[in-house]
């Protein structure tokens, strides 16, 4: 992100605050990991691909802040808690948990392969699960601690030929809002974002392999247009922040009206 | 209150009924942020005392209004003349009647309706139209926690402040193409509405204090500064791809099924 998106983003401080990214070597992960770094956060970044982990890590050192990178496949929960364990070693304590691993596997449901269905609710929503668990550990032991997962709008209005990424997305808000009700009395704060269309590899990836056209997209939005990235950033930042210290459970929407829209 | 971030820098907002608790803090934040203010209320002198009571006289001015299209443009023109073009717009709930259903009349009904649904549009409207052209605009509607579900005794504001809720949905996708965002805040339980369920023992007699934080996961009544940082989080220009949001500040109080024991 360059030096003009992040002054575009709200103004929130986390220094010395733990945090934690799945998903957050490339893209929009990568993006919520630099505004953290920026914001004075310890980040420790978990991401599958080895060599996009660690190049993320060189990008912030170039830039003058300090991530760490451990590589972590979100569908196996030991490598979920090796991830937890390995920032709590190194900084004390996990502060905050951004769950963003994702994946696009779309197609028609009467053809859909089990494994593209698999993969998506091992990798969306266990692997939610699984690192909202091993946030918890060290949160509800501090009394104290915010969690966020990615959502999506698609976890909220249906979207044909995605039945496993809704599905795996919805699942994601209602296990936000379990966590959020179970945890609140304990401390610690669960919420979800929902993000309409933001160009981002995997709305890349949809775009390439045909199941959406740009066009379609423009004309759903009621602002006419796509989101911008630091647009999405502030309100994970925010999210995160203790100027949301009263929101928990809550989805937020980042989706310029789409959910709003239910005309033709 | 916290110091803000400069983040409304020069803008002009509205805020409309001042009687409401509210109105305070949220014309201070409003302030620290940046903006100036401009406090309606439709009982004289009313917004005058709370802009009077915040003290900081360049920022803030207190207008009368009324309850009809042609009064609302009237104060509208005046708020324009003496602050310039607002930008923001923010309305306040008013202080609820609690009526046993039994009891409610149409009269009861309408005029509730009337104070939260209709002014909320009028003052909409008249703010859409105004919006100087190529000018971006921010409408926050402040609701209430029983929007979300029944609650008894509070059937007329369930029903208006979901039906401003529909209504920040359709303003949303007929404007956001012009670069109005329009947006709502439901506010948590706070200790003047807990004191409220409290004293009406009538209408709910099982939900005293005790059990009205154990209701809250947070375990916390909603403290003004959480509204405010909410408040501004969606009047802020990075938030511009914010549309058509409602946005509780409850503590978990909406998503909660209440399948435990309370305490």
């Amino acid at each position: 992100m360059s030096h003009d998106r992040l002054a575009a983003i709200g103004h929130y401080t986390f220094t010395n605050q733990t945090a934690v990214i799945t998903g957050g070597g490339r893209g929009f992960g990568f993006e919520v990991a630099h505004a953290l770094a920026a914001s004075g956060a310890n980040v420790v970044i978990g991401e599958v691909n080895e060599e996009l982990g660690h190049e993320a890590v060189r990008q912030l050192a170039d830039e003058g802040t300090t991530a760490r990178f451990v590589p972590t496949d979100v569908r196996d929960p030991r490598q979920v808690d090796s991830l937890a364990a390995a920032a709590v070693n190194e900084f004390g304590a996990i502060d905050l948990w951004l769950n963003n691993a994702g994946i696009s596997l779309h197609g028609p449901s009467e053809t859909l392969p089990v494994e593209s269905w698999q993969k998506s609710i091992d990798i969306m929503l266990s692997g939610t699960f699984w690192g909202c668990q091993a946030a918890s550990r060290s949160m509800l032991e501090h009394g104290s601690g915010t969690i966020v997962n990615m959502a999506s709008v698609n976890g909220l209005l249906a979207q044909a030929g995605r039945a496993a990424y809704c599905a795996a997305k919805a699942g994601v808000i209602r296990l936000t809002e379990v966590l959020a009700s179970e945890w609140g009395p304990r401390g610690v704060r669960v919420n979800a974002i929902a993000p309409a269309v933001f160009m981002t590899e995997l709305a890349q990836q949809s775009l390439n392999d045909g199941s959406a056209t740009l066009d379609v997209y423009l004309e759903r939005s009621p602002l006419g247009r796509l989101g911008e990235l630091n647009e999405l950033v502030n309100t994970v930042l925010f999210a995160l922040s203790d100027k949301a210290a009263h929101l928990n459970g809550n989805t937020l929407r980042v989706d310029g009206g789409w959910l709003s829209d239910h005309y033709l | 209150m916290p110091e803000q971030p400069q983040t409304l820098d020069g803008q002009v907002a509205i805020v409309v009924n001042a009687c409401c608790e509210f109105s305070q803090p949220v014309t201070t934040g409003l302030i620290e942020a940046g903006a100036r203010v401009a406090l309606v209320d439709l009982f004289p002198g009313a917004a005058t005392q709370v802009a009077a009571e915040i003290g900081v006289t360049d920022d803030v001015a207190g207008f009368v209004t009324g309850s009809t299209e042609i009064e609302v443009d009237k104060t509208f023109r005046s708020i324009e003349k003496r602050l310039g073009a607002p930008t923001i717009l923010v309305t306040l709930p008013a202080d609820p009647i609690l009526v046993a259903t039994e009891r409610l009349t149409s009269t009861d009904v309408a005029e509730i309706v009337q104070t939260e649904v209709v002014r909320s549009f009028l003052w909409s409207s008249a703010f859409s139209s105004e919006l100087p052209k190529n000018t971006s605009g921010a409408v926050v509607h402040v609701t209430g926690l029983c929007s979300l579900g029944g609650w008894p005794g509070w059937l007329p504001h369930t029903v208006a402040f979901s039906a401003v809720h529909a209504m920040v949905h359709a303003l949303a996708v007929e404007w956001g193409h012009r670069g109005i965002r329009v947006n709502s805040l439901v506010p948590g339980m706070t200790a003047a509405l807990a004191e409220q369920f409290a004293a009406s023992d009538k209408l709910a007699t099982h939900r005293k204090m005790k059990s009205i934080l154990a209701r809250i996961p947070t375990r916390e009544l909603m403290p003004y500064s959480a509204l405010i940082d909410a408040l501004l989080y969606l009047l802020d220009p990075c938030s511009s791809f914010v549309n058509g949001e409602i946005l509780k500040v409850d503590g978990g109080w909406g998503i909660w099924g209440r399948l435990e024991a309370q305490a």
